[in-house]
């Protein structure tokens, strides 16, 4: 059969890349193994050069790679399962780069290509480490080539390509039987996931993968210094490349926290959820390997465990990939990656195995020439206490592992066990623990010296910062009103000391710049990544204990049962419903469901909600303004909308009033059931509705023999009524009826809030009033409002951190020339 | 040994202890409809499905707290589950719900409820093919 329509050229094109890239890799692999080993200059500088240019190809062909799925996006190639799949024609052109990463494929290119950007930074900046260095990186890239590759070995599948076509992935689907299916049935895709139509997502994938990518860099420089038994040169060279890792890691997480405050409705940046944890782990370690590469590079000492570090760093971003690619996770994650194929868990599987057994190999084999010091380190030493840090941070992170790697422990050993009522206190209350001792650390540790310090310098250094601190944390406690009960006053006390060695860490790093190291911008780096993680942990504390819910229901119902994790009765009632038209008070502010507002060409359907606050007595309006989240309104099956909601906030110095959607009336599900019942009625008569009465107030009648001005239509009845609902308020309207050649015209009003729809009818010469309550009028939006102070000190904390670790790999490259 | 040997045996041994100790207290079990009513009180992980013969019972306008369907098991258990919360809008099409809650009586008081719907699948291959069916009918 021939098909009409399709362009093969370009997706041949795309996989003959990936096959390039591929054959590439192994070359270059080969290479710079053979280039390591070469005994004579002349020899290593011929492989040298054939990897190098084996490594260029490949990246070559990995941007040609994306330049081919682009253009297939781009141009709505249908007859692609990856177009068909992950994007579709109405999908505005700035998201069609999220298509490109939405899908595993996508993923894993993106990773691919950043290992190729940092392979050529190698080639550039790694001197006598390039050809360790790259072999380790060339042999990683081998791996993530084959996730793209997509060849069949009999019934072997390896990886999954992204440039398969429709129709031979579904060879039995009774579309492909027509020549003409992309004409007729594949005109558009399915689009890409409307929680990703994001701005940040943009961003946020590319950021991470490079994260992600870089974490091979550091583990190669540490396998590179036992393969050349160069146990002292490495951490050098490593180090700005372990702090570009930390940096890119921590914002590519950190942006995904904002994307998920932006645009997720759970109400908050961080949910402990085993797809943020498995990116979080590796950034710990990362931070930790860091710390020992230091110490070891200053003193000598912790000169093998300096190894594991990196080591563990990127086994467990495998991990990671294994965790959330895998659909392991099932049950666990509100994530929806899902069983994206067996073959992927074995390929990771066999990938970590790999990597593990010869990281394990190359270090047993050496161990004994690693140079230890015998000597203590001194209690009063830095060294000692970045240890001790490094410590924490490892046990933090295997806290961490070991309640997302759950539904993995339930793989294995058969087991059915789950995190229990409350996941994120489970979390919480170590973390709480892990921030008190690594603010304090933080805080101290700069201002103690290599080897050993001396007490009376030390103290005299150290007691401003700490009286500051004091002096802030304390009118925190006395005025700060974080009275965070809900897990007693253990954890609220844990809260306030975590609060103080937070600032502390603050205090002690700015003091720092200017005692320390005397303002020298180029050596303040670390200082100013200190301050900015200090920064960090206080808007973190802050915001999430002082964080209110101001959409509570005030209806004072206590819901039987339901109990808060202390086992108080807890109202749970988050969920205010605002009727169009209605102030309904929320928190200190009234809110309105003002109006609606939606574009065919966009998905997304607008609500329009005004805060207003007044004063408590004189009723004099402080502050009015608009907030509009957004919903997506989706077709689903059976003619069902569903419904995806992106919140709004407002945003103040001090913190953001947080709205979205929780629920609103299916437009297509509500079906007006309610009749009109008609009364008689005359001049100054009343009729009751259940929610109050009805006045009549006046009733004019005109014809054309009356009133000869009356345009249009021959005779009129108008109806002006008073509704008086029984919570005092009072609405007016004017039903109407209107006769033209004979034939009846009604003119319908509604009182909105009330559900009342008025009509004026004639029957038997006598005037009726019809009323109507109806639901279906009723235009509805349930919502859900948070309050966060102080979520500012968090974002200005995670730029001052991830500037601090650009000017410390900056100084420490030139350092390195 | 090492001062810094001692310190990170005794740091690794006490969160070894910490989490043992409160290993049991944290964690939960899957259960199934029949063995949830045997654990009145405690809280459990139920997956279950939407019974969609009997009716999901929820209006915003009285109350937004309130969500109350029935849940049918893999093993045929039925139960009443009544929700605290709005109701999540992809209800009506999950394949699968797993649901965070209590057994009180014969009714499944549920705090947190994860959907698992089709629509979250469409990259299974299944129901893509499904989809594909679905649009030589449109025609």
């Amino acid at each position: 059969m021939v098909y009409q329509g399709e362009h093969l050229f370009v997706g041949e094109f795309g996989h003959f890349c990936v096959l390039l890239a591929f054959v590439a890799s192994i070359v270059a692999t080969v290479g710079y193994y053979k280039a390591t080993r070469a005994l004579s200059p002349e020899d290593h500088r011929l492989w040298k050069r054939l990897a190098r240019t084996a490594f260029l190809i490949e990246t070559i062909a990995v941007i040609a790679i994306f330049i081919s799925l682009y253009s297939i996006i781009y141009n709505h190639y249908f007859e692609y399962k990856y177009a068909h799949q992950h994007s579709k024609r109405s999908l505005p052109t700035k998201y069609l780069l999220s298509c490109l990463w939405e899908g595993q494929e996508g993923s894993f290119m993106l990773w691919i290509f950043w290992h190729c950007i940092l392979g050529l930074g190698i080639m550039l900046k790694g001197k006598k480490w390039e050809a360790p260095v790259m072999t380790l990186i060339s042999l990683a890239q081998i791996f993530l080539v084959t996730f793209i590759l997509g060849l069949y070995f009999g019934d072997l599948k390896i990886g999954s390509s992204p440039f398969v076509l429709m129709r031979n992935e579904f060879p039995n689907a009774p579309v492909f039987q027509d020549p003409m299916y992309l004409q007729k049935y594949l005109r558009d895709g399915n689009g890409l996931n409307v929680l990703l139509q994001n701005y940040w997502m943009v961003i946020h994938p590319p950021i991470l993968f490079l994260g992600f990518a870089s974490t091979i860099v550091p583990f190669a420089f540490a396998f590179a210094g036992l393969w050349k038994k160069d146990y002292k040169g490495w951490t050098k060279a490593a180090l700005p490349w372990t702090l570009f890792s930390a940096a890119l890691l921590g914002m590519g997480i950190l942006l995904g926290a904002a994307w998920a405050y932006e645009s997720l409705t759970f109400g908050g940046y961080w949910a402990w959820d085993p797809v943020e944890n498995a990116s979080f782990v590796p950034w710990l370690l990362t931070v930790a390997g860091l710390h020992i590469m230091l110490i070891n590079q200053s003193t000598g000492f912790s000169s093998k465990s300096v190894y594991w570090f990196p080591f563990l760093s990127f086994l467990l971003l495998l991990y990671s990939t294994f965790l959330t690619r895998t659909g392991v996770l099932g049950d666990t994650s509100v994530h929806s990656f899902t069983g994206e194929g067996s073959s992927l868990f074995w390929h990771l599987i066999i990938m970590m195995a790999f990597f593990t057994a010869l990281f394990l190999w190359r270090y047993f084999k050496n161990r004994k020439q690693i140079p230890v010091i015998q000597k203590e380190e001194d209690i009063s030493s830095r060294e000692f206490w970045m240890f001790v840090g490094s410590l924490v941070l490892l046990i933090s992170a295997g806290y961490i592992s070991f309640y997302t790697s759950l539904p993995v422990i339930n793989k294995i050993f058969g087991t059915h066990k789950a995190i229990g009522e409350d996941p994120e206190y489970v979390y919480n209350r170590v973390m709480v623990l892990i921030a008190v001792v690594i603010g304090l650390l933080t805080a101290v540790t700069q201002y103690l010296k290599y080897k050993k310090t001396p007490r009376s310098f030390w103290i005299k250094k150290i007691i401003t910062p700490t009286v500051i601190a004091l002096v802030i944390s304390g009118s925190i406690i006395l005025w700060g009103k974080i009275d965070y009960y809900t897990y007693g006053i253990g954890f609220l006390g844990a809260i306030h000391l975590a609060i103080f060695s937070a600032i502390y860490a603050v205090a002690a790093n700015t003091m720092y710049i200017w005692t320390g190291v005397k303002g020298k911008f180029s050596q303040a780096g670390g200082s100013i990544t200190h301050l900015g993680f200090g920064l960090m942990l206080v808007g973190i504390l802050i915001s999430s204990s002082k964080k209110e819910v101001i959409s509570i229901n005030r209806t004072g119902i206590v819901i039987p049962g339901l109990k808060d994790p202390k086992g108080r009765d807890d109202s749970g009632l988050q969920n205010v419903t605002l009727i169009q038209g209605v102030p309904t008070p929320l928190g200190k502010y009234t809110a309105t469901y003002v109006a609606d507002s939606s574009h065919p060409a966009d998905e997304k359907m607008y609500f329009k909600v005004n805060y207003e606050r007044r004063d408590e007595s004189t009723g004099k309006i402080l502050e009015t303004f608009n907030l509009y989240p957004n919903a997506f309104l989706m077709k689903a099956e059976e003619g069902r909308t569903s419904l995806s909601a992106n919140p709004d906030s407002r945003h103040y110095w001090n913190k953001d009033i947080f709205t979205f959607i929780t629920s609103m009336p299916d437009p297509e599900s509500i079906k007006d059931t309610a009749t009109f019942r008609h009364h008689p009625v005359q001049q100054g008569d009343t009729v009751f509705y259940s929610n109050g009465y009805i006045t009549v107030d006046q009733l004019i009648e005109a014809n054309r023999a009356t009133h000869q001005d009356l345009p249009l239509v021959d005779s009129a009845w108008l109806a002006e009524v008073t509704v008086h609902s029984n919570d005092g308020m009072t609405y007016k309207a004017q039903p109407a009826l209107f006769s033209k050649e004979n034939m009846p015209i009604a003119k319908r009003d509604t009182v909105m809030s009330q559900s009342l729809v008025l009509e004026v009818n004639k029957t038997n010469n006598t005037l009726v009033l019809g009323v109507k309550e109806s639901n279906a009028i009723m235009k509805y939006i349930t919502l859900k409002a948070f309050q966060f102070p102080y979520i500012n000190i968090l974002w200005i904390g995670v730029l001052i951190m991830s500037a601090g670790f650009f000017i410390s790999m900056w100084s420490r490259f030139k350092r390195d020339r | 040994m090492k001062k810094i040997h001692i310190i990170t045996l005794v740091v690794i041994a006490s969160a070894i202890a910490y989490m043992l100790i409160t290993l049991s207290k944290d964690l939960t079990t899957y259960d199934t409809v029949a063995s949830a009513k045997q654990k009145q009180g405690k809280f459990i992980h139920l997956i279950a499905k939407l019974d969609r013969s009997k009716e999901i019972q929820y209006d915003p306008i009285t109350d937004p707290n309130y969500l109350s369907f029935y849940a049918v098991d893999s093993l045929g258990g039925q139960t009443r589950v009544v929700y605290h919360n709005t109701k999540p809008p992809e209800l009506e099409m999950s394949e699968r719900i797993v649901m965070k809650g209590r057994m009180n009586g014969d009714v499944f008081e549920c705090k947190e409820i994860l959907l698992k719907c089709p629509s979250k699948y469409k990259d299974d291959p299944l129901q893509q093919e499904k989809a594909l069916d679905y649009k030589l009918q449109d025609q």
